[in-house]
């Protein structure tokens, strides 16, 4: 443990005379502050031994300087505004008014000795009086202050630097032509032509269902085998010591959520990282008085502070951790719902994960899986979907270095990578999933690690069928940004990137609006005389809808076979034969969003979540 | 956020990543085994280029397949079709090739016949079978004329068995290792085995009869097992279900065009049973499993016993149902030699692999003595002794 500075000491000292910590206190602090390199401020707030008002004061004494006003602070936002909130969170000062001698007074979190002093002043070009304030003072005051930049930048960040990568337009000009284009083009060829229209459009639709079923069945072969191999071990996380883990940060957006906010305090209270080194962000929008009053009445400890979101449009989780993303000072930064339960050595596995990933791999998508499995047979289905897709097929794109679109919650990233992209997209309702294909375009890496992440599998059909919806809308709000340019999308990331693209991402809303009509056309066939139907079935053509009914969906249900086994959940396996009526529901949301698409493009259609009647914390427990 | 979008100037390289576990393949290098492959190929495929010419006129399965390819109606895809061209895999592939004859027929088994053997080299070299034992189980499993019969005249036989071969090679390392890639691409293996040959649906069957026996990775894990019997059959299953559910809803029966006549003859099989296991040839088809049941014992692996009377049974009930090609032989040989270099694990002592060795060489004694107690397959040597000049 090294020798507190003249300064530390003094601190200390106060704290120890005027009874607010105890010797043994002040120790333990020590020790975590030698352990982890953080400020003892800090420490003693996060640890809970200090409250911020008393720390404000006690720090106040020790540096001799007034404090911070609170309640009066009196803020001059033309003079703060002439200099970056960001650098002010980052650097843990700000400027708040000017005094009755006109000399500029800032509130600082950090000791104001000579060579701080020197550097502010050099930023603001001319000498100041300083007040004693915390870094949430800060935080708040940037808030109060930069709200309607923070809103706009927030919103709009992404479209202004570069809008073509932003899905504010849903569809671009040349897109309307095109679809303008094909749309007379189809409606002319089945006037004149109907037989053979509707021969193309059938085969046109057995090809992408065929294409896709194959793409994911190698994708998904491929990443089984990886299922027992551990990428990152026990003993790698074992390695690490505090002092050099980064700083944290976790963004928990929540939005009329207050059943299950409270859960959040308990789920993330688990995670095993230093708590001077996480902070934990809750993204609370400025109307939703419920939740916020919910999560402060669950008496969270002092790293997990609310970030009130300023009301702006579209009101959408991307432009909530936006704002959460102005506010982050981690080195890293991941997403969390506020029902997730993540393992608890998830932050630290990410991290060895990033090291090894080298600086160009940007995100790293942890696992997702269900705590709620067995509760009726829409969340039995749900489990096995997720659990092939996580488990597997991510884990094959990983592995054969294709585009990864990111899944819900549990993206780690590397904050100034992050802000370099651009952050999320606040018009795409899967803002995660653009993040992914964006980032594979821009020629960064997405990858995996081997931890999970507890969720809530939807119980309810109409909640599935929204949150579906909103899902498949957001995979064609993402396949349209990134196919405004194909060729050039195809001159950037090659055609093995680009084909895994178009299958994924736009071959999964296709093939669920596909669904409904090819089981339409199947059950017509019983009933239509044979001499009808083999006008519109060519023999060729009627060989690839016998493929795709029989090795098609044959593949497709015993792809979702893989599901269990990375988990040993066998007892979910033969379910796996229900999944033709499973994707009649992914049909039905396909269209819902296929809709919205056209009538309101950024609606977020909200996921009810806390509709369970199970208890994740006995399955956090058991997750491999 | 006042950075600016760009595209960095190198991406990530795959070959930096972490390596990950994975089975090693052999030979090591990609240009290897296709020269393995190139070099069997080259060494089997002298025979029938030879032989082409002077074999023109013989009856064998691979010319039966033909004259029923030449029958069928190709410009149409109904149901009673779907049944004509059962099992439909060897029949496309031998249509596909119907124009190159019965030689394009024999090189497509070639090509075939030394992709499974450089793969059953490699299964057996994972296994860490001694050199010299599996050299000898390769010489006594391919230089013989069961095999070279199989390969050239029977391809849907030898497709059947080759499939099946490697499947269940992946059904071990399934269950056994816990490799999930293995269990579903021995379920996909299995599922071509029977879409080439129907007689390997009985194979299959056999090996699901099988998953009790074999020792489980996953032990302890409530309902591992069966669900990895449900991954190895679900593929065939789920395309027979299908074939059987169209037929029934455009047919009203189960069974379409040839896959009707199946059963035809069975009792006349049945009575054919004694006579086969009381002549020289059904001797010699019990000591390949007596065989079997040997290595069993002595790599102290009793359960394999049953996994080779259950494979046996299969057979003899395929050829019961007619489900086996007619003129294949050599099937239970090419099996049982097969799956012991697949599913048998090599001994760690000394005397014992000695023993194996012994075993290994016998086989080559009962494969030249099956072959010449077979009319078929003499029919074919007296033929193609007449078309090399042997005679």
């Amino acid at each position: 443990m090294g020798v507190p500075s003249a300064q530390s000491a003094a601190f200390a000292e106060l704290l120890l005379d005027s009874g607010l910590i105890t010797e043994e206190q002040l120790a333990v602090a020590r020790e975590a502050k030698a352990r982890t390199g953080s400020h003892i401020d800090d420490v003693l707030v996060s640890m809970g031994l200090l409250s911020v008002d008393l720390l404000r004061h006690q720090v106040a004494r020790a540096w001799r300087l007034p404090p911070l006003d609170v309640t009066q602070p009196h803020l001059e936002p033309d003079l703060i505004k002439r200099w970056s909130g960001q650098m002010m969170l980052a650097e843990n000062w700000m400027p708040i008014r000017r005094a009755f001698d006109g000399v500029i007074v800032v509130a600082t979190a950090r000791v104001p000795d000579a060579a701080r002093r020197a550097q502010i002043e050099g930023v603001l070009g001319e000498p100041a009086h300083y007040e004693a304030a915390t870094s949430s003072d800060i935080r708040a005051f940037v808030l109060d202050v930069f709200h309607r930049e923070i809103a706009h930048d927030a919103a709009n960040t992404l479209h202004t630097r570069n809008p073509e990568l932003s899905a504010r337009t849903t569809f671009s000009r040349g897109q309307k032509v095109g679809l303008v284009v094909l749309g007379v083009a189809l409606l002319t060829l089945l006037v004149f032509f109907p037989v053979q229209a509707i021969i193309g459009v059938i085969t046109v639709i057995s090809l992408v269902f065929f294409a896709g079923t194959l793409f994911k069945f190698f994708v998904a072969m491929l990443g089984a085998k990886f299922d027992v191999v551990e990428r990152v071990s026990d003993a790698d996380v074992a390695a690490l010591t505090d002092t050099e883990l980064p700083k944290y940060t976790v963004l928990v957006p929540v939005f009329r959520e207050a059943n299950i906010v409270a859960q959040l305090v308990a789920n993330l209270g688990k995670l095993d990282y230093p708590v001077d080194k996480l902070e934990v962000l809750v993204l609370i929008e400025e109307e939703d008085h419920l939740t916020r009053d919910a999560f402060l009445g669950a008496n969270p400890p002092p790293h997990m502070q609310i970030v009130t979101i300023p009301k702006g449009a579209p009101q959408t989780k991307p432009r909530a951790c936006n704002v959460g993303l102005y506010f982050s000072t981690g080195e890293y930064l991941v997403i969390y719902d506020a029902e997730d339960t993540p393992e608890p050595d998830q932050l630290k596995k990410a991290v060895v994960a990033f090291r090894r990933g080298g600086e160009k791999t940007v995100c790293i998508q942890a696992s997702l899986n269900y705590f709620n499995a067995r509760e009726n047979v829409l969340t039995r289905m749900f489990t096995l979907e997720y659990s092939y897709w996580f488990d597997y097929m991510l884990a094959g794109l990983d592995a054969a270095d294709l585009p990864i679109p990111l899944g819900g919650t549990s993206n780690h990233f590397r904050t100034s990578a992050l802000m370099e992209l651009g952050g999320w997209d606040p018009y795409n309702v899967t803002e995660d999933a653009d993040l992914g294909i964006r980032a594979s375009a821009l020629g960064y890496r997405v990858g995996v690690v081997n931890s999970t992440t507890m969720e809530e599998a939807n119980t309810s059909i109409p909640n599935f069928i929204r949150q579906r919806s909103r899902w498949i809308k957001g995979y064609m709000q993402t396949t349209l940004v990134h196919a405004r340019h194909p060729l050039q999308l195809i001159g950037e990331i090659g055609w093995r990137r680009f084909l895994s693209f178009a299958l994924l991402i736009g071959g999964t809303p296709a093939t669920f609006l596909g669904v409904l009509p090819l089981y339409a056309v199947t059950l017509f066939t019983v009933f239509i005389p044979a001499e009808v139907l083999g006008q519109f079935f060519p023999v060729w053509l009627l060989w690839l809808c016998l493929v795709n009914f029989i090795i098609g969906n044959s593949v497709m249900v015993y792809l979702s076979m893989m599901g269990p086994y990375k988990r040993g959940t066998f007892e979910l396996i033969l379910w796996a034969v229900l999944n033709p009526v499973y994707w009649i529901l992914h049909s039905i949301a396909s269209y819902k969003g296929l809709w919205q698409l056209i009538t309101k493009p950024h609606y977020w259609e909200k996921t009810e979540h806390g509709l369970t009647t199970q208890s994740n914390h006995a399955a956090a427990e058991v997750t491999p | 956020m006042t950075a600016t979008l760009e595209r960095p100037e190198s991406r990530i390289e795959a070959v930096h990543r972490r390596r990950r576990e994975q089975t090693d393949r052999f030979p090591r290098t990609t240009a290897a085994r296709w020269l393995v492959r190139l070099g069997f190929f080259v060494l089997f495929a002298v025979q029938p280029v030879l032989s082409a010419p002077a074999l023109a006129g013989l009856n064998t399965p691979n010319q039966r397949l033909l004259d029923r390819i030449a029958a069928i109606d190709w410009n149409r895809a109904d149901m009673t079709w779907l049944g004509d061209i059962f099992p439909p895999l060897s029949t496309l592939i031998a249509a596909g090739l119907a124009w190159g004859g019965r030689l394009a027929l024999s090189l497509f088994g070639v090509a075939a016949a030394a992709i499974f053997l450089q793969m059953l080299l490699e299964i057996m070299v994972q296994r860490r079978f001694p050199a010299a034992i599996g050299g000898v189980l390769l010489v006594a499993l391919s230089v013989n004329p069961l095999f070279a019969y199989t390969v050239t005249e029977n391809l849907p036989a030898f497709l059947g068995l080759a499939f099946f071969a490697l499947g269940i090679s992946d059904v071990a390392r399934f269950f056994s290792w816990g490799s999930t890639q293995s269990g579903f691409r021995a379920g996909l293996l299995l599922m071509l085995a029977v879409l080439c040959d129907p007689s390997a649906l009985l194979y299959v069957a056999a090996a699901a009869a099988t998953a009790p026996f074999i020792r489980l990775r996953r032990q302890g894990q409530p309902g591992a097992r069966a669900a990895n019997l449900l991954v190895i059959v679900y593929p065939t299953v789920a395309a027979l279900a299908a074939i059987i559910a169209l037929n029934l809803i455009f047919l009203g029966r189960p069974l379409a065009g040839q896959a009707e006549h199946l059963l035809d003859g069975a009792g006349d099989r049945v009575s054919a049973l004694g006579q086969i296991f009381t002549s020289p040839d059904g001797w010699l088809m019990l000591a390949s499993v007596g065989s079997a049941w040997l290595v069993a014992l002595v790599v102290r692996r009793p359960q394999a016993i049953a996994i080779s009377t259950l494979v046996f049974g299969a057979i003899v009930v395929a050829f019961v149902l007619g489900l086996l090609p007619t003129g294949s032989a050599g099937n239970t040989f090419i099996l049982m030699t097969t799956m012991a270099a697949a599913l048998i694990p090599a001994s760690r002592s000394r005397g014992l692999n000695l023993i194996l060795l012994f075993i290994a060489v016998l086989q080559i004694g009962i494969a030249w003595a099956s072959a010449f107690s077979k009319p078929v397959i003499l029919d074919w040597i007296h033929a193609l002794n007449g078309a090399l000049g042997l005679a």
